[in-house]
């Protein structure tokens, strides 16, 4: 019985754990592989309070590969990179998200250097699973990471198995008075700078709920004893 | 205790809060415009680059994108460095560092403290070839460094680096009729009040290598440095580094190449009156892959 009482109070953790993992008070951490797409000085991250929606947006400038060399300019006018997410209180992302795409990248991209294009349109689209962030690290330079899955568009080949990862640096600038500081209570603006590129793909419950590893081998922890301890202890009774 | 004993052991405290090295903090550069983004950026460390005592700090990239401001409407400019059978990337930045503090250095070594922006085909002098391009130069007048803030369990040592510096020439080439007011040098005139910036982020930094022992090994920094292919691209910038990998945190005089996010930027400190041109040169230039100058022709 106590065994049961151990294992109950385990899987229990590990349910607990596999609630929505959108929440981070902290950078998820991760940094994006090749192939990379690169987002300049002119782009920027904002909140808006009213609506609890978080946007990042500029232009997406160069795709770069190594296996094969890829490294084209992307065409377009004006911002072409366009993400916008709903966020609760806490920063974590809402996984009542709408189903609506959340990050799309448009414009146009000859990949083999023979000036021709090659795709154009809607180049690369995904959904939000995870953000993070991290106030004021280095003179009031601000940080912020996605997690994205769902991956569409002409250059979603490139991603295949995996998910796409995006670091942003938004650094403290004369452009922007009103940065992130480091709560949701009111909306703000900044500088933003970044890579979009891919990282492992983590396993997913449904709309914008992740699955980290650890959650898993907790429940894996708990089950297990249980199953066992279980079996043990009827095999006992029938002796 | 008697009195003297209280004396030793307040100067025994005071020689151990000494500090090992100086440590120069982050100059808190602040982000201005014009602003171009280094695109795909690798961060190359040579602790012993100029001498036994002055390392040098490179930063190279695979493009730049100008941009004009901070608004959707403004103008963009991209430069890819490479491409082709070219998969070389430019080297932007070269920033001097004194191995044993860290602190930025100054020195007479060409090829230290400098900043290099390419646009269009650069300058390329070939006579009646109509290759338009500009460039700017500059060299660099101080830099600084994250250090690791106690208060947190991260680990910051690394993970940024601020510059300042000055624009020493601004050349041009086959600049087309509606810009002919850009001579050589109108720029460098125009600015000598002016100090641009540079920042640099590094995703992964230093990690759990202490001050000053991190600028006394070579590093390389960027989107998957750790591999081969990678490791090809920048293989011109690797040559003077040592062969030796670090295996410990306190091993110096040997690489270690991180898989990090590496993003930089220059600030271009260019007055406003003069931005009107950016627009222009977007209708002139609207995407170039340069021509790559010969290592002895650049300058």
């Amino acid at each position: 019985m106590r065994s049961f009482k151990i294992g109950l109070a385990v899987i229990s953790l590990g349910i607990l754990q596999l609630l929505p993992m959108t929440s981070q008070a902290a950078l998820i951490g991760a940094t994006p592989t090749l192939p990379t797409i690169q987002f300049g000085g002119g782009s920027s991250i904002s909140y808006d309070y009213a609506t609890s929606t978080l946007s990042l947006q500029g232009q997406a400038s160069t795709l770069f590969s190594v296996n094969p060399f890829i490294l084209s300019n992307i065409t377009a006018s004006g911002n072409n990179f366009n993400t916008q997410f709903s966020l609760n209180s806490d920063g974590s992302v809402n996984s009542a998200n709408s189903t609506a795409l959340d990050m799309t990248i448009t414009g146009a991209i000859d990949t083999d250097g023979d000036g021709v294009t090659d795709y154009s349109g809607s180049l690369l689209t995904g959904m939000v699973v995870d953000f993070g962030f991290q106030n004021g690290t280095a003179n009031g330079d601000d940080l912020f990471d996605l997690r994205l899955n769902s991956i569409g568009g002409a250059l979603a080949f490139l991603y295949q198995n995996s998910d796409l990862f995006i670091t942003v640096t938004s650094e403290a600038s004369s452009a922007y008075p009103t940065p992130f500081d480091g709560s949701f209570n009111s909306s703000w603006k900044g500088h933003a700078k970044g890579t979009i590129g891919s990282t492992v793909a983590v396993p997913t419950l449904g709309n914008n709920v992740t699955v980290d590893s650890p959650s898993v081998l907790i429940l894996l922890a708990g089950v297990l004893p249980f199953l066992f301890g279980h079996g043990f202890l009827r095999k006992n009774a029938n002796t | 205790m008697t009195r003297k004993n209280y004396l030793l052991l307040a100067t025994s405290a005071l020689v151990l809060n000494l500090p090992v090295a100086a440590h120069a903090d982050l100059l808190g550069v602040v982000q201005s415009y014009p602003d171009t983004t280094l695109n795909q950026s690798y961060l190359i460390y040579d602790n012993n680059a100029i001498d036994a005592n002055t390392g040098l700090l490179k930063v190279v990239a695979f493009g730049a994108t100008l941009n004009e401001g901070p608004y959707g409407n403004n103008s963009t400019l991209t430069q890819m460095y490479a491409g082709g059978t070219d998969h070389t990337p430019d080297l932007m930045l070269s920033i001097a560092i004194d191995r044993n503090t860290g602190n930025w250095a100054s020195s007479s070594n060409p090829l230290a403290n400098k900043v290099t922006i390419n646009f269009g085909n650069g300058v390329v002098p070939n006579g009646n070839g109509n290759t338009p391009g500009f460039k700017w130069m500059g060299d660099i007048t101080n830099f600084g460094w994250q250090q690791e803030i106690a208060s947190t369990a991260n680990k910051e040592y690394g993970t940024f680096f601020d510059a300042t510096w000055k624009m020493t020439e601004d050349s041009y080439e086959d600049m087309p009729a509606n810009m002919s007011q850009f001579v050589n040098n109108l720029l460098t005139t125009a600015m000598i009040p002016y100090e641009g910036g540079i920042k640099i982020s590094n995703t992964t930094g230093f990690g759990d290598v202490a001050h000053p022992v991190a600028f006394q090994r070579d590093w390389v920094f960027g989107t998957s440095a750790t591999t081969a292919g990678v490791q090809a691209l920048l293989s011109p910038f690797l040559s003077s580094l040592s062969t030796q990998t670090c295996s410990q945190n306190t091993s110096t005089d040997c690489i270690t190449y991180v898989h990090s996010t590496v993003n930089a930027d220059v600030f271009v400190p260019i007055p406003p009156a003069f931005w009107l041109w950016v627009g222009a040169l977007l209708s002139i230039f609207p995407s170039f892959k340069s021509i790559r100058l010969q290592p002895d022709k650049r300058s």
